[in-house]
């Protein structure tokens, strides 16, 4: 009797055991890092991991500076970044900007690479990178594919639409189904100082942001660029 | 030292393509800005291999530049090598376009060093690379010396150094030919000019001023460091081998298993303090089998072992299409037969920062295999004052100090890339971040093009704006023309001259940068070099 209690008892042990090992989630590790600076555009307070999140406007209107400030908090944070078919993306600009570069793995900016083969290589890449930086065009390949194997392994995907710099329209059928959007709009640089202490100058960018469920949001982020 | 003798064609990276001397066509292969092979037209117009790719836009504005292309360049040296084999069964391949062989493995055949530098000549004179092109006995140099450095520089000359007379062929060398570092610019400003100097100096100067990148090529220049000097043999022979029941026609999976067949152990090499150089491999298809022994100075790891199987399989399939169609690959087999001792990895002060987690690495892998090889790079930081050459690239799975691994150099001899990394592949850690005189000051143009289009800058009468050689700006900038739209300038700063390598009349640069504000509030940086306008960034 009781060796069949010391039993009972070792089986309440275990129960308690596996509850306290089982897999814990911290509400940190849903979201991913997100810098100070890009906080102040965002209208939610994190971006889910493993969500499509699309970034557009036109040429020279911020989308690159913008990019580069949701890189930050990855980057600090150690996790693994791949850019894939962005060859005139500026590193040194996002690294002055905050990004750290020893997780970043991009393609060779000096090659051109078949659309399709860099869908290919983005699928095989969210396997092992947190963050995942894409071309519209590369996404839109293989868009919903890509999106649901970004969700699956828990890997956010940046997609970059990049409008034409004297474009009047805005993009509208995307073939992304972003999560999250965000538009840039960047207001007129100023030129004016002294060669070392910076010849121009952008107060903020404009950024107005849309998910699945709000009303877009426009936010001014209060984040000179710097 | 032992006798080596060294070929190599220069000019592969062109002849692969089948650029024939007389087709009149203007144009070079380009790798890392530099330029890596020409055709004959290029050649006329003052253009040369290693030139920069800015350079060789100097000398000719038509010159078409195109990207290298490694794979056809390894597919098509794949007749070479047969040829090769008539010669000796013991050629060790460095790269595609050049091997080396010990002389003593073939001495007693040929019983002088001239009589088998024929032969070598011989064997690839006349090789059809491709539609009929064939290579011609002044597209090879060889030539033979005491150890493997010197004999790279002695078949740059097609010249056999007698034995024992190496010390003094080296010492009347210019230290450029070390490598092309920025410390061996520097060199010959100090009154540094010759190996001979180098040599004369103390290693303790070298030391304090350069760092362990002057020991590095301090010691290349003695000859110490190039063929791994310590072969040290495992107690039995180490053999990697599969074998397929249905031939494969696809290469990448072939490559892809091979990945994770060899791991195992090239692993437990290095757990027991070695590192494989050299290894033969031997791929079987459905119709015939082919043996190359591949060497690697800076050591093999899993990756660049199942590369060379590759290089071997895509050589093959590139001649059995063409002469009877391709039926599959059978099988392959890696015999490991050279060992160093492995210096191992440095980690980081808390160990894991810094090396990348294997999920990340076999993401990686799988990406580059469906992008071609060396198609991922990591970034690292450098100071420069153009925008474009802020950041170097590095790909993910080499050395750490081979940030330009030149052709004169084993990978080896580089810094201490090869102590860093063997083992663990480490990412690079970035330079410390000093003021560079006449760089961009922050904000940094967001979008950077390398290929720099061509853009018109005009003024009001839509004349084009010169600038002269005192830096004056003839004409007020009114409109740009550019090959995203055409766009009105509202204001515009400099411009900036910039001159570097003013001494160095191969690597020289004058050039004028301007910064323009646009109607539409976007801010455009635009380069004028002889007389010709370049957009280099956008501020973004």
């Amino acid at each position: 009797m009781g060796e069949s209690r010391g039993v009972a008892g070792r089986v309440v042990d275990m129960g308690v055991l596996s509850y306290m090992v089982s897999p814990l989630t911290l509400a940190s590790d849903l979201g991913l890092p997100i810098s100070e600076e890009a906080r102040v555009v965002l209208p939610v307070s994190t971006i889910r991991r493993g969500s499509t999140v699309v970034i557009s406007g036109r040429i020279g209107s911020g989308t690159y500076s913008l990019l580069s400030m949701l890189l930050v908090g990855p980057s600090a944070a150690g996790l693994g970044v791949a850019i894939l078919g962005i060859p005139d993306y500026s590193l040194s600009a996002a690294r002055s900007l905050g990004v750290d570069l020893s997780g970043v793995v991009m393609t060779d900016p000096r090659r051109r690479f078949d659309r399709s083969a860099l869908a290919r290589a983005a699928f095989a890449l969210t396997d092992g990178y947190q963050v995942v930086v894409v071309d519209h065009d590369v996404a839109s390949v293989a868009a919903s594919r890509l999106s649901s194997r970004a969700r699956q392994k828990r890997s956010t995907l940046l997609v970059l639409d990049r409008l034409p710099p004297n474009s009047t329209s805005l993009p509208t059928n995307s073939m992304v189904k972003a999560d999250l959007r965000f538009l840039v709009e960047g207001p007129a640089w100023s030129l004016g100082g002294t060669l070392d202490s910076g010849i121009i100058s952008r107060p903020m960018l404009r950024v107005i942001t849309a998910d699945r469920q709000s009303f877009p949001v426009e936010m001014l982020a209060g984040y000179a660029v710097p | 030292m032992p006798r080596v003798v060294h070929f190599a064609i220069p000019n592969w990276s062109a002849i692969s393509r089948g650029w024939t001397s007389d087709s009149g066509l203007e144009a070079a292969v380009v790798a890392d800005r530099k330029v890596v092979g020409l055709s004959r037209s290029a050649f006329e117009i003052g253009i040369r291999i290693g030139m920069s790719t800015r350079s060789a836009r100097g000398r000719s504005h038509a010159i078409a530049l195109l990207e290298r292309d490694p794979i056809q360049e390894l597919r098509r040296f794949f007749p070479v090598q047969q040829a090769l084999t008539s010669v000796s069964p013991y050629f060790r391949y460095v790269s595609a376009g050049s091997g080396y062989l010990h002389w003593s493995s073939v001495g007693r055949y040929f019983g002088s060093e001239e009589k088998l530098v024929r032969a070598i000549r011989e064997a690839i004179t006349g090789t059809d690379v491709v539609d009929g092109v064939e290579i011609s006995d002044s597209d090879v140099v060889c030539g033979a010396a005491d150890g493997y450095f010197a004999a790279t520089l002695a078949a740059g000359m097609n010249l056999i150094v007698p034995p024992g007379a190496t010390r003094e062929f080296m010492d009347a060398m210019p230290v450029s030919v070390l490598g092309d570092s920025e410390m061996l610019s520097l060199l010959p400003q100090l009154g540094i000019k010759s190996i001979a100097n180098l040599l004369s100096m103390r290693v303790s100067d070298i030391s304090t001023r350069f760092g362990s990148e002057g020991i590095a090529l301090y010691r290349l220049a003695l000859g110490e460091e190039e063929v791994p000097d310590l072969l040290q043999l495992p107690d039995r022979k180490v053999s990697i081998e599969s074998s397929f029941e249905q031939p494969i026609r696809e290469v990448e999976p072939v490559v892809f298993s091979a990945i994770a067949e060899i791991r195992a152990p090239v692993t437990e090499l290095l757990d027991r303090g070695m590192v494989v150089t050299s290894a033969e491999v031997t791929t079987i298809t459905s119709k015939t089998s082919s043996s190359r022994s591949w060497t690697l100075f800076s050591g093999f790891d899993e990756r660049s072992l199942a590369e060379r199987v590759r290089w071997q399989l895509e050589g093959m399939m590139n001649c059995e299409v063409e002469e009877s169609g391709w039926d599959g690959v059978v099988g392959w087999r890696v015999d490991l037969i050279e060992f160093v001792p492995s210096h191992g990895s440095q980690l980081d002060l808390l160990g894991i920062p810094g090396v990348i987690p294997e999920g990340m690495t076999r993401a990686m892998a799988r990406a580059e295999a469906i992008l071609g090889p060396e198609s991922l790079v990591v970034p690292v930081a450098v100071g420069a004052r153009s925008p474009d050459q802020t950041v170097d690239f590095l790909p993910w799975q080499r050395p750490v100090g081979e940030v330009s691994a030149g052709r004169k150099m084993p990978a080896r001899s580089r810094g201490s890339g090869r102590r860093r990394l063997i083992g663990s592949r480490k990412l690079p850690v970035d330079a410390q971040d000093p003021p560079w005189p006449g760089g961009i000051a922050d904000p940094r143009p967001a979008a950077v093009y390398l290929d720099r289009p061509a853009v018109e800058l005009l003024d009001q009468a839509g004349s084009l704006i010169s600038l002269s050689g005192r830096g004056e700006l003839h004409g007020v900038p009114f409109q740009l023309n550019s090959p995203k739209g055409s766009f009105l300038v509202r204001s515009h700063l400099g411009p900036w001259l910039v001159e570097q390598r003013w001494w160095d009349d191969e690597r020289s640069q004058r050039y004028g940068r301007l910064l323009l504000l646009l109607h539409d509030g976007s801010a455009y940086l635009v380069v004028v070099n002889s007389g010709r306008w370049f957009l280099e960034a956008i501020y973004d």
